[in-house]
């Protein structure tokens, strides 16, 4: 899920993108260890009477719910914000908390969907600026990652767009986010 | 300050050919694996009905010889409960749970896809024991000691494949658990969702809870013959009743897993076509969830006869009569909200209503089977196979069936032949009733049950019921033969296929989208 906030006033955009999940922790919680409680239970009953076996088949199971009730629920704090303000654009990745920032120069920055080789991987969404890349979005589908490909290239500004007279040249296209096709990335069609 | 949430103009191409289907993470691909594996299963295990069948057809041995027959019904229900029904129902989970909570996809997507090619390496494991010296398993599907450990070679090949086949499911009912816990759409909370939803969760619930004794007992059997173990071996100060005890602990739960998601399909499907909402919603929860929970203390009424305890006995039967109670309530707010409904009858209906009519008959010999004194009569008999096919085949299996026409379209895009649907149930519902109903006659005048012959006074029921039998088979070949018109082409589905439905499915597009709810709807 990508949201976008403006400030008119002030000319700024903020990016705002997190994973289309709304966990309730402490329900989370409360079902897993209502299920530990019943499936350990059994587990050490079974154990008192001799049928250790059962005992590890239980851990392992439940270490691997946990896990994968852990691994979900901490996805839904994943969080990408992209600031672009004046001459600067602003990455902040993290999870709960600021993790890693990049500062890319915006008259220099491109944005890029590239097709990844292999077929049924996802397409990938890029900020370049001067050798750099900052890669955004990966838990996003495709189609809302070419959604945000178009709308960062309209605010970033020209370099973006890789040049707005050398896009119309080829595509005939005014809006060169428009001509993002299915399998080809900005930078790819410039050049 | 303004905020706007993306559009999507455009699809990006999907990937084609066997790498899609071998690699693929999404939940309707995923989905449809399932649910297609499982019509292979399907017909493979009734297949093997069907020689069981033959041989039953008249009295003496005439098609195979006995240790066939015996592993023939082992493999029959191996293949039919961890084949066929429960990957039906993981296959409905993973398409309409996260269409019906709004979630994009599964929690877990590569998991999804693990567990989902685990089964076919599993039951080519299972199925490849039927060539192997000494055959397949023939002790029955629930494994008893000593008798399953005379199997030969197959053994722990069977071992193995059981235990793949239990790591896909608790793999699957972990992704499950997880989804509903951790990807709803904003709003709806836990009594908001959709009875289908409800009845998987509690049902994963359940899987979650007993697959660990089932994997111990069987790894048990298996350290007991060949590691020196004496688990289950009196020579050794082991007991193998203990072995039938470990099992139904996992075996009745197992039997609630194949009919739990069942509730929640007839929950949807009732309301649909009846114009009315469902009647008693909070209680149809609670009902499911009593349900699971009495599923956890009822496992002897398998066994009455292994010489309980009166207590125990006593125990045992009232807990088992308990059941009656929340399924009562679940049948009658089916009813409840079918009276003065504006109902129409479309196959999916029609498959509900005989799910409603004929379960509750096998509900009722299930309360005839719980009597503990009367049990010591019926045990082992016909009247056990009836019974339990009832509720698996015009229970679990009307069910799967009601739910595939119900979002054939859906899944598609196109609306299936009514005609042909309709030949479908009413042959199905004929033949079911033919092959099946004769067997309680069977049992009752005590017809044992996993015997390839029998004396001559049962020859007459046991004709009809194989004939009920082929008939029942070759009438699904008729679903294949619609299923494979609808996938082919049709009349185009609308998004809301039918007009009384109701549900977050509904409202996106038909077929839905390789990618739905990249942004959560938000529910009232």
């Amino acid at each position: 899920m990508s949201t976008t906030q403006s400030n008119s006033a002030e000319g700024a955009r903020r990016f705002v993108l997190a994973p289309n999940v709304a966990p309730n922790w402490g329900q989370t919680v409360r079902v897993f260890i209502g299920l530990s409680v019943v499936c350990l239970g059994v587990a050490l009953v079974l154990t008192s009477m001799g049928f250790w076996p059962v005992l590890p088949f239980a851990g392992l199971e439940l270490t691997a719910l946990g896990a994968a009730l852990y691994v979900s629920a901490r996805r839904s704090l994943d969080r990408e914000i992209v600031h672009v303000e004046g001459a600067e654009i602003r990455v902040e990745k993290g999870r709960g908390r600021v993790e890693k920032t990049w500062y890319l120069d915006r008259a220099w920055t491109e944005v890029a969907l590239r097709q990844l080789p292999r077929r049924w991987e996802h397409t990938q969404l890029v900020l370049r600026s001067r050798g750099r890349e900052v890669i955004l979005g990966e838990f996003l589908e495709t189609d809302e990652r070419r959604s945000l490909a178009r709308e960062l290239s309209h605010c970033i500004g020209p370099m973006a767009r890789c040049g707005t007279g050398a896009y119309s040249a080829l595509t005939g296209a005014d809006d060169p986010a428009k001509a993002i096709g299915p399998t080809h990335s900005l930078g790819e069609r410039t050049g | 300050m303004t905020a706007t949430t993306q559009d999507h103009a455009h699809h990006e191409a999907e990937p084609t050919g066997l790498k899609r289907w071998l690699v693929t993470t999404n939940h309707k691909d995923i989905g449809s694996m399932y649910l297609l594996f499982s019509l292979a299963m399907f017909l493979v295990g009734g297949a093997m009905a069907l020689v069981i069948r033959a041989e039953l057809f008249q009295p003496g041995l005439q098609v195979v010889d006995p240790y066939f027959f015996n592993q023939m019904t082992t493999m029959h229900a191996l293949v039919m409960i961890f084949g066929a029904v429960m990957p039906a129902f993981t296959g409905l989970a993973n398409w309409m749970i996260p269409l019906m909570v709004g979630a994009p996809d599964m929690a877990l997507p590569r998991m999804n896809n693990w567990s989902f090619w685990l089964l076919p390496f599993g039951f080519a494991i299972l199925l490849s024991t039927l060539f192997m010296p000494g055959g397949g398993p023939a002790g029955g599907w629930t494994m008893y000691p000593p008798l399953m450990l005379q199997t030969g070679t197959a053994f722990p090949f069977v071992i193995f494949a059981i235990h793949v086949l239990g790591i896909s499911s608790i793999m699957g009912s972990i992704n499950v658990i997880a989804t509903i816990l951790n990807m709803r759409a904003p709003g709806m909370t836990l009594m908001k969702m959709p009875l289908f939803v409800w009845t998987w969760l509690i049902t994963a619930y359940l899987m979650i809870a007993v697959m660990p004794v089932l994997a111990g007992a069987i790894t048990m059997l298996l350290t007991d013959q060949y590691f020196g173990t004496t688990f289950f071996s009196a020579a050794g100060g082991g007991d193998p009743v203990l072995y039938q005890h470990i099992f139904w602990f996992f075996g009745h739960p197992e039997v609630y897993i194949l009919i739990l998601p069942a509730f929640g399909i007839i929950s949807t499907i009732i309301p649909a076509f009846t114009r009315k909402p469902l009647f008693g919603y909070s209680s149809m929860v609670y009902a499911t969830a009593s349900i699971a929970f009495l599923s956890f203390i009822v496992w002897a009424h398998h066994m009455f006869t292994v010489g309980m305890p009166l207590a125990g006995q006593l125990f045992f039967m009232y807990a088992t009569m308990l059941i009656a109670v929340p399924t009562g309530v679940k049948v009658f707010n089916w009813v409840a909200t079918m009276w003065r409904g504006a109902m129409t009858f479309e196959t999916p209906m029609l498959f509900a209503l005989a799910f409603v009519f004929l379960f509750t008959i096998g509900g009722f010999s299930g309360l005839m089977l719980a009597i503990a004194p009367a049990d010591f009569q019926y045990h082992d008999t016909y009247f056990v196979v009836a019974h339990f096919h009832y509720v698996l085949v015009t229970g679990a299996v009307f069910a799967i069936l009601a739910a595939a026409y119900y979002w054939l379209p859906k899944w598609t895009g196109h609306m299936y032949s009514e005609r042909l649907g309709q030949w479908h149930f009413w042959l199905s519902v004929i033949f079911v009733n033919v092959l099946f109903f004769p067997q309680h006659f069977l049992g009752l005048a005590g017809m044992p049950r996993r015997i390839p012959d029998y004396s001559v006074q049962f020859a007459d029921w046991n004709m009809i019921s194989s004939i009920g039998g082929f008939g029942f088979g070759f009438a699904q070949l008729i679903f294949v033969w619609l299923l494979y018109k609808c996938i082919r082409g049709g009349q185009k589905a609308e998004a809301r296929a039918w007009e009384g439905a109701e549900g977050l499915e509904w409202e996106v597009p038909s077929p839905a989208p390789h990618h739905t709810f990249d942004t959560p709807p938000v529910v009232r």
